[in-house]
């Protein structure tokens, strides 16, 4: 048994959870999400680095939740999301238990925030070369280019939506594209409706990515979606000094006043 | 009518030359290492050796949003007009013989009750022509849904690559026929040969009669939930689907002037059957999961004696959870 | 119409708006364009889809009778994007509609019985293109019993026609609200619909019975219809799945491989049973 599987055999020895979340080999040759409801499937969990998907998403999922305790097996992307819903206040302390996988891939059990909080500052990771890369590309662009270039990626977009399924941080009850009273978006995909999507997609995860890349692997035509946020999540670091994912009590600056916010932008 | 014709690979290139300026011609294009279907000028921007493209082909005939009529408000009344819903012939240059099978699923379907207009117009000026598969991924299934990676079902002409460079073609409709008449000197006659040694061998992964009659008894196992807990209710299975048909109505514009258009839909989404008053009938992600096998192997056989699925493995590639329709049936034959 | 477009709707105009209760209304309704009202034809049960140009498309069923010519009504209630734009229309206005859609009551089999209609709230205008069908055709029913039954007083629609029924000597109404929703005027009776049945208790030999309601209601009638004689073959409901096309292809209302547009939205207990519970 691997140190992983002993970590999840013990919660479910001791009673400590219902529901295990982590990652097992599929039959394409790839990894997808397991879920283990009692010990005897525990020799399936594994964890490699084809294991990316963020699986913090299924915490918000009425069938999931309803086995009642939950664990998950998290890396450094996952934990930051715990942290970023921990602040929403969408979890609590003690709500599931976190299995992290270290940068060297090992496995550690994590009982609260604060270790989430330790674990995240020890195991900062770099963005992959191509996306930043990418990305360095984008910033370098004329202002006229970068919106050719991000017209002609939304108009690949089909508005299937997901890039909002897939997130984690994407939790509404209710999201912005499905309220037709009034019609905020638009429902055909189309150029402009497209970009509606577009903007509302990204402002409303400005300064709340925890930058998975969810949504980027998700989406069938590969538009890169995380580099949006991303460089959202950049100035609004340099205007407010803050980044999500990082503390569980994060003040979200677009919706926390702070006395020392700058007000240069109110002419 | 079947008759068999030999194209070299240069002369498919002038073929396709002869049939670009008076067509609009779709074909699989590569884009960063993934192929989708766009509309091509120049033969050497077509694929000819991809195994699947991301999306579909349904598009050229049920687009992602399908303007039904535009409206004009003038003095207190309203004018409608109609756009065109297709221009030109529309040629569909190098689709699988999986996708080309599902357009006689889609043609059954919109124009069984009701003829849909926009459908059955772009059906009247649609040619396809497919290219047998000369390879295969492990996500491809067309031999356990009844077809084969050569079938001509539902293709106006079907090219298999039987040596370097010499195309093998079938015409098997008199669409077919019409377009070889483009430029009929650059085949060559000659007999039916048996095409299966150069095709992919697709091995079979289920009995479909068999998957059939399981799907069709159990509605209630706790194994929908299991095998569904992964799923996220995204869509974008159905939405590269070859026969996944669900849309939505809607009113694009103000009330002067706008257009009703018909855009997709997806029986995975909880907002699909959502009444007005919050009542849902499939609240759950395993019953909306439920519905999509049942619909594809039970209820569309029951209304239009074909399954709706062919077998292309497109949800099974693009799913971002690894959702997997084979392992679904599978598990119920082991039930 | 002339064209083969089947979402191009008939232009219809406002002739009348009522005010029925609280966030409900009814639109009388009259063909612009004279050859598609000689043209049209429908049964009682069926649907259509109404239209505001801008906002969309809602599904709710006819409420009038086809028996009156000339002209169609519908009776909603201020729900969604369509209903709203729909309630914030004006007498004149044009909207659109097209079906008619899906089967219907059959009233032919009906004949030489009782008809005992249930309804509950917003369920009273598909229940009350039957009535008016029948009592046009009074002749060829027996007795023809009404229980109508609503939150509150105030919630009751077509409060004029139930009026006019109460005074018909051939016809038995009963009009109920919830304990709580009556005023200090009201003479009707006091309960929720399944328990007014019982005490009602018409018979259910050679007898019919419609129910519209809210599921809760329509799911605590049932019993009570089967106890005093009815049996399932002679109960009748319409579905009311989420629908967009209203001719089988959008797949929304589909309920396993039945679709409510096209094989119901009337359907009979004894079928309503053989369908997946997805309604
Ligand atoms: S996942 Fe991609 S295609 Fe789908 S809505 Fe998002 S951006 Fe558009
Ligand atoms: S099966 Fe996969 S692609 Fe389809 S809705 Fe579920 S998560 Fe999305
Ligand atoms: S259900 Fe999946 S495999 Fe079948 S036709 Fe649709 S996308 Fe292809």
């Amino acid at each position: 048994m691997t140190e992983l599987q002993n970590i999840a055999k013990k919660l479910f020895d001791d009673g400590s959870i219902n529901l295990l979340i982590g990652y097992s080999n599929n039959e394409n040759g790839g990894t997808s999400a397991i879920f283990i409801d009692n010990s005897a499937d525990i020799d399936k969990l594994i964890y490699n680095e084809n294991c990316h998907q963020n699986l913090m998403v299924y915490f918000q999922k009425p069938e999931v939740k309803k086995f009642g305790k939950l664990a998950f097996v998290v890396s450094l992307p996952g934990l930051k999301s715990v942290l970023e819903i921990a602040s929403e206040n969408q979890i609590k302390d003690g709500d599931a238990y976190f299995i992290a996988i270290d940068k060297d891939g090992n496995p550690s059990l994590l009982q609260d925030f604060h270790q989430i909080e330790d674990f995240i500052t020890n195991n900062q990771t770099k963005p992959p070369m191509g996306l930043l890369k990418l990305m360095e590309k984008i910033n370098n662009m004329t202002r006229e280019e970068r919106w050719q270039y991000w017209t002609d990626e939304f108009s690949k977009c089909i508005k299937c939506y997901a890039c909002r399924s897939v997130c984690p941080l994407c939790y509404c009850t209710q999201c912005i594209t499905d309220i037709n009273i009034p019609q905020w978006i638009s429902t055909e995909s189309s150029p402009i409706g497209n970009l509606d999507w577009h903007i509302a997609r990204a402002m409303h995860l400005a300064g709340r990515c925890i930058g998975c890349g969810e949504c980027m692997k998700a989406c069938p035509v590969d538009i890169p979606l995380a580099l949006l946020t991303a460089n959202l999540n950049k100035s609004i670091a340099i205007h407010f000094g803050d980044e999500p994912g990082m503390k569980a009590d994060y003040k979200y600056p677009l919706s926390h006043y702070k006395l020392e916010d700058k007000e240069n932008f109110i002419r | 009518m079947n008759n068999y014709k030999l194209i070299t690979k240069q002369n498919l290139h002038s073929f396709f030359d002869a049939l670009q300026p008076k067509n609009t011609i779709i074909a699989p294009k590569e884009i960063n290492k993934k192929y989708y279907f766009k509309p091509v000028d120049k033969f050497e921007d077509i694929a000819l050796d991809y195994i699947q493209t991301v999306l579909s082909a349904k598009s050229v005939l049920f687009p992602r949003s399908d303007t039904l009529f535009n409206y004009h408000r003038a003095d207190g009344d309203y004018n409608i007009d109609e756009p065109s819903p297709i221009e030109k012939n529309t040629i569909v240059f190098g689709m699988k013989p999986c996708d080309a099978s599902s357009f006689v699923y889609l043609s059954n379907f919109f124009l069984k009750d009701y003829q849909d207009k926009n459908i059955k117009e772009r059906l009247e000026k649609l040619y396809i022509i497919s290219l047998s598969c000369k390879e295969a991924d492990n996500a491809c299934f067309c031999t356990s849904v009844g077809s084969n990676p050569a079938s001509t079902k539902g293709s106006d002409l079907n090219l298999t690559l039987i040596e370097n460079d010499t195309y093998y073609v079938e015409v098997v409709t008199e669409k077919g026929q019409e377009l070889i008449n483009y430029s009929a000197d650059l085949f060559q006659d000659t007999k039916e040969i048996d095409k299966s040694k150069y095709i992919a061998n697709v091995p079979q992964k289920f009995d479909v009669e068999q998957a059939k009659q399981n799907i069709d008894s159990i509605f209630e196992s706790p194994l929908w939930v299991k095998d569904s807990l992964a799923c996220l209710g995204c869509g974008i299975c159905a939405y590269a689907c070859p026969t996944c048909t669900c849309f939505d109505i809607q009113d694009i514009g103000s009330q002067f002037n706008g257009s009703r258009v018909r855009n997709w839909d997806s029986c995975a989404f909880d907002l699909f059957t959502k009444h007005a008053s919050g009542h849902n009938p499939r609240p759950v992600q395993s019953q909306r999961w439920r519905n999509r096998i049942k619909h594809k192997f039970e209820y569309s056989v029951e209304n239009l004696g074909l399954i709706s699925c062919v077998g292309c493995g497109r949800c099974i590639r693009s799913c971002p959870t690894s959702m997997n329709i084979v392992k679904t049936v599978q598990i119920f034959q082991g039930v | 119409m002339n064209s083969q477009n089947i979402y191009l709707p008939y232009k219809m105009r406002i002739e009348k708006i009522t005010e029925e209760a609280p966030m409900v209304k009814t639109f009388k309704l009259a063909f612009v364009n004279p050859e598609d009202e000689s043209n049209f034809e429908f049964k009682t049960g069926q649907f259509g889809e109404y239209s505001v140009f801008g906002a969309g498309e809602s599904t709710f069923c006819i409420a009038s009778s086809p028996t009156h010519k000339g002209y169609i009504e519908c009776t909603f209630r201020k729900a969604g994007k369509v209903t709203t734009a729909l309630y914030n229309c004006e007498e004149g206005d044009i909207i659109g509609f097209r079906g008619p859609y899906g089967n219907n009551f059959p009233l032919e089999d009906w004949e030489g019985k009782s008809v005992l209609f249930i309804a509950g709230g917003i369920g009273l205008p598909p229940v009350r293109s039957v009535i008016w069908n029948c009592l046009d055709l009074r002749d060829k029913f027996k007795d023809i019993t009404i229980l109508y039954g609503a939150k509150t007083v105030q919630d009751l629609v077509y409060k004029n026609e139930l009026e006019e029924w109460a005074k018909r000597p051939d016809v038995k109404l009963i009009t109920t609200v919830d304990p709580g929703g009556e005023t200090p005027d009201w003479k009707g009776e006091v309960g929720f619909v399944p328990s007014i049945l019982k005490k009602a208790s018409p018979k259910g030999e050679n007898a019919v019975a419609i129910v519209c309601g809210p599921p809760i209601m329509i799911k605590l009638t049932l019993p009570i219809l089967l106890e005093i004689g009815f049996t399932e073959e002679s109960i009748f409901t319409t579905l009311e799945n989420r629908m967009k096309c209203g001719i089988g292809q959008c797949g929304h209302c589909a309920v396993g491989p039945y679709y409510v547009c096209k094989d119901g939205p009337v359907i009979n207990y004894a079928d309503l049973q053989l369908l997946p519970v997805e309604y």
